[in-house]
C-alpha cells in the first residue's frame, strides 16, 4: 500500500481491497471490499478527468465523524521534564484513509474513507462529561516505529510551569492536526506539536504547519462534492493553527 | 390606468366618497408599510441577537419586535380612518386588564418562554425529555415548545409546562453512561462473567476507555446474582450503542457457558394446592442448560 494516485487495478489497504476499474465512455469504477468477502462497502463511478488519490486523513471518519474532537496520545512511559527544560520526542498519531477525487481545478472531493482495521479505534473522554472532549485514544511507546495507519509527529515539550513536570498524555485537537504524506510510500507525518507546560496542570498545545521534508505533501482539503456521489459525507477539513489548553492535566 | 386608480374607481362604484376612499387607501398603505417594517425589523433583530445569544432567543425577540410593530401599524391605520386612538388606548387599557385576568395562562406561557430563553436548558435539535415526553426539539415559540417524538409525531407543550417540568437534555453532555443489569444463576462463575463483560467492553470501539467501564456484583436475590454494567459512550452514539451492546454482552456470556437466570414464580391454585405444598411432588425440576430458566 502506498499513498498517492490510484491507477487501475487492485490494492490492499488495511484489511480492504481497493479496486479501480476502467469502464466504457471514459468512466472508472471505484470499489472497496473486505479482504476475504465480496460484500461491496463502497462503489462510486468516477468521471473522466478526475484523479483518485489515497491519502491519510484525521482519524474521525465514518461513525466517528462529528464525534471525535481530538487525539489523546497516552505515553506508555511518562516523561519527566525539568523546570525550564525543553524536550523533543517522536510520537505517532493514528490516521484514517481517504480516497479523494482531485478535480482539474485542484479541489478534492471525498468519495470514501475508512479506519485502519489492524488498529481498532478506541475513544476516551478528556475532562468532564459536561465540558470535556471526546478523543481518539492512542497509546504510544517511545520505542514504537511508525507503521501504515500512523503518522509520525515531533513533540516538543517546553516546561514553563516553574517545577518539574511529569507528562503522560498529550491531547491534540483535530483542528490543529496537519497530516502530510509522501507519495509513493506509506509514510505519513503530523508535523510538529508544541506543548508548553504553563502550570502544574495546564498545558498549551500548538501545531506548526510545516512539512517534515520537501517531498511530503499535505493531505488535500476535502471540499463538498461537486459532481460525485458521496459514500460517506465528510465536512470541510480545515487546518486552523490555534492554541488549545489542556485544562485537565497532562 | 394604474392600480391605485383602479382601486379608487372600484370603491367609488360602491358609493364611497373620495375622502373615505383616500382614508382607506392611506390606512391600507400604513398597515402594509408596517407589515413590511415588522418583517424587516424581525429579521434584523434575529440576525443581530443571534450573534451574541442563542438562535432561540433571537427567534423570540424577533417575533416580539414584529408583533409590536404590527400592533403599532394597526393602531395608526385605525387612527387614519378617524378612530380615536386615545379612547382606544384607554379602552385598550381596561381591555388589557380584563384580558390579563382572562388569559393568565397565556401570560404565564409567555413569561415561561422568556425564562426558558434565559435559562436555555436545550436548543433546537437537541433530544430531550420534558416530563414524560421524549423527542427532538423542533421549535421554541413564544407560547410553546414543539417536540418531534421518536415515533414521528409533533408534540406541542406549553412553555409553562416546560418550565415547571423536569428537563433531561440528552445532548448537553459529551458522554453518557450506559447501564445494564444481568441476572446470573446462583451457581455461575461470577469472576469469569465479569471478565467476559470487561473484555466485550474493551473490544467495543464506542465504549470509552475513560471513564473506565465498571462491572460489579451489587446484590444477590432469590432469583439470582445481579451483575451491574456501567459503561460510558459518546452522547452522539449513545442510542445505537445502547441498543446493540446488551445483545453483544448477553451472547458472549451464553457462549462462555455462563448461566443467565430468569425469575421463576410458582403459582399454586385450586383445592390440590395444599397437597402440592405438603408433598415433594410439586417441586419443579431446574433446567441446567446455559441461558435457560433455572
Amino acid at each position: 500500500m502506498t499513498y498517492g494516485m490510484l491507477s487501475e487495478g487492485e490494492l490492499v489497504v488495511s484489511g480492504y481491497r481497493v479496486r479501480v476499474k476502467g469502464l466504457e465512455g471514459g468512466f472508472r469504477l471505484y470499489t472497496r471490499l473486505p479482504l476475504n468477502e465480496d460484500k461491496i462497502l463502497a462503489n462510486v463511478m468516477i468521471r473522466e478527468g478526475t484523479d483518485l488519490t489515497l491519502v491519510p486523513v484525521e482519524p474521525s471518519t465514518g461513525n466517528l465523524q462529528g464525534v471525535v474532537e481530538c487525539i489523546y496520545v497516552k505515553l506508555e512511559t511518562p516523561i519527566v521534564v525539568g523546570n525550564g527544560a525543553k524536550v523533543e520526542i517522536r510520537i505517532t498519531v493514528p490516521v484514517d484513509y481517504a480516497i479523494a477525487a482531485i478535480g482539474s481545478g485542484g479541489d478534492a472531493s471525498l468519495i470514501d474513507a475508512f479506519s485502519d482495521t489492524e488498529r481498532p479505534s478506541k475513544l476516551i473522554l478528556y475532562g468532564t462529561p459536561t465540558g470535556g472532549y471526546i478523543c481518539r485514544f492512542h497509546k504510544v511507546s517511545l520505542e514504537d516505529l511508525s507503521k501504515p495507519g500512523l503518522a509520525e509527529a515531533s513533540l516538543k515539550i517546553n516546561n514553563y510551569s516553574g517545577r518539574v513536570a511529569i507528562v503522560s498524555k498529550v491531547v491534540i485537537p483535530l483542528s490543529l492536526v496537519n497530516i502530510y504524506y509522501k507519495p509513493g510510500t506509506w509514510q505519513a507525518n503530523a508535523g510538529v506539536i508544541i506543548m508548553n507546560l504553563e502550570t502544574e496542570k495546564v498545558a498549551e498545545i500548538i501545531a506548526e504547519e510545516t512539512p517534515p521534508t520537501a517531498d511530503f505533501e499535505k493531505s488535500p482539503e476535502i471540499v463538498k462534492e461537486k459532481y460525485l456521489i458521496p459514500v460517506q459525507r465528510l465536512s470541510y477539513l480545515t487546518f486552523k493553527v490555534e492554541g488549545f489548553k489542556m485544562l485537565w492535566g497532562y | 390606468m394604474d392600480l391605485v386608480s383602479e382601486i379608487a374607481s372600484y370603491l367609488s362604484s360602491l358609493g364611497l366618497s373620495a375622502s373615505v376612499i383616500r382614508s382607506v387607501l392611506i390606512a391600507i398603505f400604513i398597515f402594509v408599510f408596517f407589515l413590511v417594517l415588522a418583517w424587516v425589523s424581525g429579521k434584523y433583530v434575529r440576525a443581530r441577537v443571534s450573534v451574541r445569544f442563542s438562535r432561540e432567543a433571537a427567534l423570540i425577540l424577533g417575533r416580539i419586535v414584529s408583533a409590536l410593530i404590527i400592533l403599532a401599524g394597526l393602531a395608526l391605520a385605525l387612527h387614519s380612518l378617524g378612530f380615536d386612538i386615545s379612547g382606544l388606548l384607554l379602552a385598550g387599557g381596561f381591555l388589557a386588564i380584563a384580558i390579563g385576568f382572562a388569559s393568565q395562562t397565556v401570560v404565564s406561557n409567555l413569561l415561561s418562554g422568556v425564562f426558558l430563553y434565559i435559562d436555555r436548558p436545550f436548543s433546537i435539535g437537541d433530544p430531550v425529555m420534558i416530563g414524560n415526553n421524549m423527542g427532538i426539539v423542533e421549535d421554541i415559540t413564544i407560547f410553546s415548545t414543539r417536540l418531534r417524538t421518536f415515533k414521528g409525531e409533533l408534540l406541542r407543550i406549553s412553555n409553562n409546562e416546560v418550565f415547571t417540568s423536569t428537563i433531561i437534555n440528552m445532548m448537553a453532555t459529551k458522554a453518557r453512561r450506559i447501564e445494564y443489569q444481568f441476572l446470573l444463576s446462583h451457581n455461575s462463575d461470577v469472576s469469569k462473567a465479569i471478565s467476559i463483560v470487561k473484555d466485550a467492553l474493551e473490544k467495543h470501539p464506542f465504549i470509552l476507555t475513560e471513564p473506565e467501564p465498571r462491572v460489579f456484583i451489587a446484590q444477590s436475590n432469590p432469583d439470582g446474582i445481579v451483575m451491574t454494567v456501567w459503561a460510558w459512550s459518546p452522547s452522539k452514539l449513545f442510542f445505537p450503542v445502547w441498543m446493540e451492546l446488551f445483545s453483544t454482552i448477553r451472547e458472549e456470556l451464553i457462549k462462555a457457558g455462563i448461566r443467565l437466570a430468569i425469575p421463576q414464580r410458582i403459582i399454586i391454585r385450586g383445592p390440590e394446592s395444599a397437597d402440592i405444598l405438603g408433598s415433594e411432588k410439586g417441586a419443579l425440576k431446574t433446567p441446567e442448560k446455559p441461558g435457560e430458566p433455572s
